[in-house]
């Protein structure tokens, strides 16, 4: 536990001592002083930055919910029956490589300029990273583990409970992982169409106004949401998976 | 205890098993023993009710056997064990399925993690334990379920010489206090005469004989001239041809 914080506040050292390189010898106002956001940043959180960041945090939560909830859901019954894997997966290969971020627009047309369409716009694009995960990670259990459960009188619910959703558990938290990276950043790109409150509007809004300090107090209040996200992420895998980092020790 | 009467099973087009016979009666042990291939694992399945025969019927008790029957064990070839559960909540989880109170599941599971010597690793996953200690779970998680017919898919084929005989020696103990019928597949020659009341020696597919074995669970049973002429038996009934001396010692059993 010592270790992982000393390793954070490395991280932390690291990351500052390069920006203050750039901030030495980058002759642009652009490159702020590390020292002046942090003030600005401390100052400014939460009375300027907080809420911002609460209701980016809302949108993120409930969309990667919502996408656990269905996409997990989809995996396992694609992954376990092959004729709904027949059926779905054209459809899936099919549409998860459009870029659907240029559906924005269409989304705010159909489901309004509020919440409601940048959310929408978030699952669409998690949703299916987390479905072929779960889909993957099921075919991938070994067929032994499924005659262990039959012999023990397992029933499908029992299987799905007992076997199925322990063993795809790990791929599902790296799904996470990657999907709340992939959240945050289009998160920034909606936030800038018919809002007033989510962290990417704070930031382009400094930014439109000249305003750099705040700008970059906006950007490391993005990178302490994706730090706590994660260590979060983190602090389930412990809890939940920690079978698998003894089978990989030994 | 088992009867087993004209039993074929084919994988989509090969044959894999075809016209098996043999009865088994209670407490007794059975040895099927043959190489690789040869449809052991199969027949094992077929009496587990993890598949079903395209032809031919076994029953157990007296009852045609169509599914998974409650009162048996089965040992599969690599433990079964799932990594994620610990060792207690490997073997409780029988116990959980059939919907028994959790007061009474931690008292049988704790027994059986006593009466095995694996209290102290009950907290474990399995990955943290060794061949011996995982064989150990896997037996105490059918155990604790109370069968009546144990079966058992070469389940101490990944052990060193030592340990082998050690579970070997754990099971017959077992076996005679709890007194319950065993199957057990294998393609160790040396372990189908120590386990096994009766040994069927199976190749491609077909029971090309059953040995009865007088020594079964004699004192010291490895160390006598007995054993060893039952072993030779074995392996010549193994490597022979079909009919001629085989079908001959068939008629003699």
């Amino acid at each position: 536990m010592k270790k992982e914080k000393y390793n954070s506040f490395y991280a932390l050292l690291l990351i500052i001592g390069i920006w203050y390189i750039l901030y030495f010898t980058v002759d642009s106002s652009i490159i702020t002083s590390p020292g002046a956001v942090i003030r600005v940043f401390l100052m400014n959180f939460s009375s300027e930055i907080l809420p911002h960041l609460l209701m980016s945090f809302y949108r993120i939560f409930v969309a990667v919910a919502i996408s656990l909830f269905l996409g997990v859901g989809i995996g396992l019954l694609t992954g376990m029956h092959k004729k709904i894997d027949k059926f779905l997966s054209p459809l899936i290969y099919l549409l998860y490589p459009i870029p659907k971020i240029a559906f924005l627009p269409v989304f705010m047309l159909l489901f309004g300029l509020g919440d409601r369409s940048k959310i929408i716009l978030l699952i669409v694009i998690v949703i299916f990273q987390i479905i072929v995960t779960t889909r993957d990670g099921v075919r991938g259990i070994d067929s032994n583990y499924f005659a262990s459960a039959r012999s023990l009188g397992m029933d499908r619910i029992d299987i799905y409970r007992h076997l199925v959703f322990p063993a795809v558990l790990p791929g599902i938290l790296t799904a996470l992982r990657i999907t709340i990276g992939t959240s945050i950043a289009v998160l920034f790109f909606a936030e800038n169409f018919a809002v007033k409150y989510g962290i990417g509007y704070y930031i382009m809004n400094s930014w439109s106004m000249v305003n750099y300090l705040k700008m970059y107090s906006g950007i490391i209040a993005v990178s302490l949401l994706g730090y706590f996200l994660f260590k979060g992420i983190d602090w389930l895998e412990n809890k939940y998976c920690s079978w698998q980092k003894i089978s990989d020790k030994f | 205890m088992i009867e087993v009467k004209n039993l074929d099973f084919a994988y989509q087009k090969e044959r894999v098993l075809n016209n098996i016979n043999f009865q088994l009666e209670e407490g007794e042990s059975l040895a099927i023993i043959g190489p690789s291939g040869c449809g052991k694992t199969t027949l094992l399945y077929l009496l587990a009710g993890l598949e079903q025969a395209d032809q031919g019927e076994i029953k157990i008790k007296s009852k045609l056997i169509s599914g998974i029957r409650e009162n048996t064990g089965v040992i599969l070839q690599d433990y079964g064990l799932f990594p994620w559960k610990t060792v207690y909540h490997n073997l409780a989880l029988g116990l959980k399925i059939r919907g028994c109170a959790k007061k009474q599941i931690e008292k049988k599971v704790n027994l059986a993690l006593k009466r095995l010597k694996i209290s102290e690793f009950k907290n474990k996953y399995p990955a943290e334990l060794s061949g011996g200690q995982k064989q150990r779970v896997a037996v105490g998680r059918s155990l604790v379920l109370a069968p009546d017919l144990l079966l058992m898919d070469e389940p101490f084929s990944a052990l060193d010489a030592l340990t082998r005989e050690e579970m070997q020696n754990l099971i017959l103990e077992i076996h005679s206090r709890d007194n319950f019928s065993f199957v057990l597949v294998t393609h160790d020659i040396a372990e189908a005469a120590f386990l096994g009341h009766k040994i069927a020696v199976i190749r491609e597919g077909q029971i090309v004989n059953i040995l009865s074995n007088p020594h079964f669970g004699q004192k010291n049973l490895r160390e006598k001239e007995e054993f060893f002429e039952l072993q030779k038996k074995l392996r010549k009934q193994m490597t022979l041809e079909y009919g001629g001396e085989n079908q001959h010692e068939k008629r003699e059993v």
